[in-house]
């Protein structure tokens, strides 16, 4: 029965072991350059979103690659650094504007709820909003 | 588990809204290649893929196609927001006025309502990757349809080009998966059977 040991095969399967031996050089990332924590702080608040637009984006695409090449070191070690600089980016945005996330409350010096004060996405610029 | 997270993946500024083709994207909101459509197909297929890697796959793309379902209705709303009874009427956007005003509601452009019987879940790891493969091309192809008559406009234009690049991308990314699949199984018939149905207590083409 080999397609019962296939199958075997397939439910043993553990990712982080397969695809290891082999190079593949196939991910091409987006380009995309991290800023320094100073820099975030002179960004107003269009540059910063714009910002994490970019870092989020390219750590989206990255996400999709590691899923399909698991041992791909340059991908992982560009998808750390893209959530990292994320991460960071995010933060200082709670703090100065508002939380983009529910887990970024925490950040914002505001006595007031920001979450419901900032405009939404799809509020567009021409009526008010910041995007 | 999801977290909302407050910004669309691409941004998006329209500042003319036209009727006309809210109502021609409307398809890609709640349309048969539309992204809720892509979302619940691959959010529903992880259950029965088999594959953890695959699993991953379908979640991430399934969570990104919640972020182009966001972008497209931002597109619907700010190309509706501000027009005057007269360019609604005028448009053929009329009778979607008489039922949601300009409120955003999953529809085909040419006015079917969402429907479930658009996507497959068949619960077979390979045709259902065959049935994601198929259903980025078609989004793609709706967007290059869409593109055709909103070429000359940039602030319509450049959002939906980001969502037809990412067709592209996910349609590779499901091709590495349909191949990951195929690499565990039996190379001279890869349809013998439904490795997360059957495998690996029976195999109906050999009664065992």
């Amino acid at each position: 029965m080999n397609q019962m040991n296939q199958m075997n095969q397939m439910n043993q399967m553990n990712p982080m072991n397969r695809g290891c031996s082999v190079q593949r050089n196939g991910y091409n990332a987006p380009s995309c350059s991290c800023v320094k924590n100073s820099a975030l702080e002179s960004m107003n608040q269009k540059q910063l979103l714009h910002y994490i637009n970019e870092v989020s984006f390219a750590a989206v695409d990255a996400l999709l690659f590691l899923d399909t090449h698991p041992c791909d070191c340059e991908a992982l070690a560009y998808s750390r650094k893209m959530t990292e600089s994320r991460n960071e980016a995010k933060k200082v945005y709670a703090r100065r504007f508002g939380p983009l996330t529910i887990d970024c409350t925490a950040e914002c010096e505001s006595t007031q709820w920001e979450w419901i004060m900032q405009p939404w996405p799809w509020e567009s610029m021409s009526k008010g909003g910041c995007r | 588990m999801w977290n909302y997270e407050k910004r669309l993946e691409y941004p998006i500024n329209i500042t003319t809204p036209n009727a006309k083709l809210a109502q021609f994207i409307m398809s890609q909101y709640g349309g048969p290649d539309g992204e809720i459509s892509a979302s619940m197909r691959y959010l529903s297929q992880r259950f029965s893929m088999g594959d953890r890697q695959v699993m991953g796959l379908l979640t991430d793309i399934g969570t990104e196609e919640l972020a182009h379902f966001e972008m497209v209705a931002t597109i619907i709303h700010q190309l509706t927001k501000g027009l005057s009874m007269e360019e609604i009427e005028k448009s053929g956007l009329g009778p979607y006025y008489i039922d949601h005003t300009i409120g955003v509601w999953p529809q085909a452009a040419a006015g079917i309502p969402f429907n479930t019987c658009e996507l497959q879940v068949k619960g077979d790891p390979i045709t259902d990757l065959h049935e994601d493969m198929a259903a980025e091309q078609k989004a793609r192809s709706t967007y290059d349809n869409i593109l055709r008559v909103v070429r000359n406009m940039p602030e319509i234009a450049d959002p939906i080009r980001f969502l037809r690049a990412r067709e592209v991308v996910h349609y590779q990314r499901f091709g590495e998966a349909l191949r990951l699949v195929q690499e565990k199984l039996d190379c001279k018939n890869f349809y013998a059977f439904n490795p997360a149905f059957d495998a690996p207590t029976s195999c109906p083409s050999c009664g065992n």
